[in-house]
């Protein structure tokens, strides 16, 4: 029954957002989030009656909602580099995991790991700082990554790029396996701080109210613990919409024609002046920025990182499909992609819960979470994106024509 | 116009340099020598197809390593059936050498099987894929071919399992050449791994140089529209590609799982890495170049990792990355390629 209403929340929210983000006019578009309002409602409201605690489905549903825009924010980055420049990266892991080790490391404190028993070790290496920083050195070793890359393959063919950024990622997953001074391995890193949290969270054994900066007003703790997760949606559905408002001007800007027009073709961008390795570089980092702080956000939020960040079906397959199926080179697709196969994505975890967890086959008994639910749902994925690329390889939404700020359109 | 190059000089001066280093200076260095002609016979022969796919299909198939480990897991059921069923079969043969000639036999037997198993899904995929987007740009390929990695993986995670999985054959003590200056230790596996590889090597030089399939073949490679002007069936040829490409992985992937002692499903992934450093650095697109790139990035592997260096073994697959990126920065045509620069 859970499974059923929590289904029926994340199809409202991307039927819901669909609608928003195909809109023709801005009344459709309030309508949208007011009908929204009145299903969730109503779901709420229903699952009262069966029984079901209805703040059950709403963390939930703010769970869904955080690492749907985590994978919105990477499909967004993806989309800099392959949208609008014709960037093969198929190493999204990469970065993406890069950013979370690296900010992981940079914020942990030694002090909560210390205090897990079966972590008992050399813990020096972490640096205790503000999640700040952690951030702004996620997205900076992604960047230098993307350079590092970029300077090796981008003036060859485009294959060359995702060899290399395919192996970046593998040796990045071997290096975190095997350093185990470093990042434990594959033990992971466990109890990640989180932004803010002893600011917001009212604690067992109270502790000073933090001050706000410049301005030195005490702010009392006013959350309790299960209501963080309001704070951090707020701080991934922000930095999602700073990201959207962000790409959408600079691809306007000629900044982005460039990019287009190299994507086009590269030979006549180069022969009107355009330095073409210099704007390959520049689109490069920028979606490597924007990938590795999705992966310093991810890191806080599920407050674990092992080496299975790297896997690259869930860091870099799945971000591509959200891409295609959404519609390459429009921002607003790659939002809704990410919401519709993370949706997808998630729902099929139900199926975990409703199957058995292992069968007696003749050939033996079968493991069937391991051995058949991940494989087969990789596979079903597979044939979706495949399907798309031969039957509507432009996506959902397609990339639409798009003119200078100063070109006035013809009066619509 | 070798002289006028001095990159390329320089490059074989430093394999050259490097493998009088380890032969004299280090000590048991001919032993990681003979190890890495070992691995790097292997890579050569994955490595072949992957550059003959990028050469006559144009485009880098990301599933190659998936279709060796593919071929090499039905290798291994059969092989299992195999050693199972010749006993029944024939009790006398099942008896010779405490069964090691019968454990032979079979995986030779369960490798023929995988290499037909591979073919079959290779020409099968290209059949209701890649044929379809001929006409599409490389990238649109890429990603099939990249999503056709991630179901063949998953196949075989569905289909065998995710741990690691062993062949029949039982490991042999190792014999001892003596050289006087040296020693060398092999076992009977580690030879038969470097003469297969050898006589597969030499017989694919015979067929590409001397049977008409071969130069068709050739000619594709070279350019594409003319061979369709001369008459040449391409489709056809492109059926061969996958069919030598595919069938050779199978052989390396087996003899992969027999020395490592296990095979895994993301066994392809690992060695795929390598494949595309061994193609990129003998250059892309000569058949000629897979072999050699193959043969340096086994022997870096298993010189500059290890004993010899104090570097854990991990790290094979990023010893190649490396070597492949230095070469993408220095010489990116490869040893043997010619200049494919763009802007």
């Amino acid at each position: 029954m859970v499974q059923i209403l929590a289904l029926g929340l994340m199809i409202t929210t991307v039927v819901g957002l669909t609608l928003l983000l195909t809109r023709r006019s801005f009344f459709t578009g309030w309508g949208v989030i007011l009908g929204l309002f009145v299903v969730w409602s109503g779901l709420l409201i229903l699952s009262d009656r069966v029984g079901i605690e209805p703040s059950r489905m709403i963390s939930y549903m703010v769970t869904f909602l955080i690492l749907a825009g985590l994978y919105a924010l990477l499909t967004l980055g993806l989309n800099v580099q392959w949208g609008y420049t014709g960037l093969f990266n198929i190493g999204v892991a990469g970065f993406f995991g890069v950013g979370a080790y690296v900010s992981t490391i940079l914020v942990q404190d030694p002090q909560k790991l210390a205090v897990n028993p079966g972590l008992a070790g050399f813990f020096g290496h972490y640096f205790n700082q503000p999640f700040l920083v952690g951030l702004l050195g996620a997205m900076a070793t992604a960047a230098l990554l993307a350079i590092l890359v970029g300077f090796a393959t981008l003036r060859l063919r485009i294959d060359y790029l995702a060899i290399a950024t395919i192996g970046i990622s593998e040796i990045l997953k071997i290096i975190v396996t095997n350093e185990r001074t470093l990042t434990e391995g594959t033990r992971g890193i466990p109890n990640i701080p989180q932004p803010l949290y002893d600011c917001l969270v009212q604690q067992i054994i109270p502790k000073p109210p933090c001050q706000l900066p410049l301005l030195g007003w005490e702010i009392p703790p006013f959350l309790n613990p299960p209501q963080y997760n309001w704070f951090y949606i707020l701080l991934v559905l922000g930095l999602l919409a700073l990201g959207y408002w962000a790409l959408e001007r600079i691809s306007r800007s000629p900044w982005g024609r460039a990019l287009r027009a190299i994507r086009e073709d590269e030979d006549a961008a180069n022969s009107l002046g355009k330095n073409v390795f210099r704007f390959k570089m520049q689109s490069l980092i920028v979606g490597a920025v924007i990938m590795g702080a999705a992966g310093s956000l991810w890191a806080h939020f599920v407050k674990f990182v092992d080496p299975q960040i790297f896997d690259p079906v869930s860091g870099t397959f799945l971000v591509w499909v959200m891409l295609i199926v959404g519609g390459t080179g429009n921002n607003r697709g790659a939002i809704l992609g990410a919401f519709i196969l993370w949706s997808l994505w998630s729902a099929t975890n139900f199926l975990n819960d409703v199957l058995p967890p292992t069968l007696d086959t003749p050939l033996g008994k079968l493991n069937v979470a391991a051995q058949l639910f991940g494989p087969v749902r990789v596979i079903a994925i597979v044939i979706v994106l495949e399907l798309i690329l031969l039957l509507r390889p432009r996506g959902i939404l397609g990339e639409e024509r798009q003119t200078s700020l100063l070109f006035k359109r013809p009066a619509d | 116009m070798p002289s006028r190059d001095p990159v390329k000089w320089a490059i074989w001066g430093l394999i050259f340099l490097g493998l009088a280093w380890v032969v004299v200076l280090v000590p048991n260095g001919p032993q990681y020598v003979i190890n890495g002609i070992r691995f790097g016979s292997l890579l050569m022969l994955g490595a072949i197809g992957l550059s003959l796919t990028y050469k006559i299909l144009n485009f880098a198939n990301f599933s190659h390593g998936d279709i060796l480990i593919f071929g090499a897991y039905v290798a291994l059921t059969v092989d299992w059936l195999l050693v199972e069923l010749i006993p029944r079969w024939s009790p006398g043969l099942a008896e010779v050498a405490d069964g090691e000639v019968m454990r032979w036999l079979a995986i030779f037997a369960a490798m023929l099987a995988g290499i037909f198993a591979a073919v079959i899904m290779a020409y099968l995929i290209d059949r209701l894929i890649y044929r379809r987007m001929r006409r599409s740009a490389a990238v649109v390929l890429i990603i099939a071919s990249f999503g056709m990695a991630l179901f063949l993986r998953s196949l075989v995670q569905a289909l065998w399992g995710t741990g690691n999985r062993a062949y029949a054959v039982r490991i042999s003590l190792p014999y001892t050449f003596d050289f006087g200056l040296f020693q060398i230790k092999m076992n009977l596996l580690q030879i038969v791994t470097i003469v297969v590889a050898l006589v597969l090597v030499t017989l694919l030089h015979f067929f590409l140089k001397y049977t008409k399939t071969g130069k068709a073949m050739r000619a594709m490679a070279d350019n594409m529209d003319l061979a369709r002007i001369s008459g040449i069936n391409t489709e056809r040829m492109i059926a061969w590609t996958w069919a030598i490409g595919a069938g050779l992985a199978v052989v390396a992937g087996v003899f992969m799982g027999l020395n490592f002692g296990a095979i895994s499903p993301n066994l392809g992934a690992l060695v795929l890495l390598s494949l595309f450093a061994a193609v990129i650095l003998g250059g892309i697109g000569s058949p000629y170049g897979a072999m050699l790139g193959g043969l340096m990035i086994g022997l870096a592997q298993n010189i500059l990792v290890g004993p010899a260096t104090g570097i854990a073994t991990h790290y094979q697959p990023a010893v190649a990355f490396i070597l492949m990126i230095l070469m993408l920065l220095f010489r990116p045509q490869g040893l043997l390629g010619e200049a494919e620069r763009r802007s």
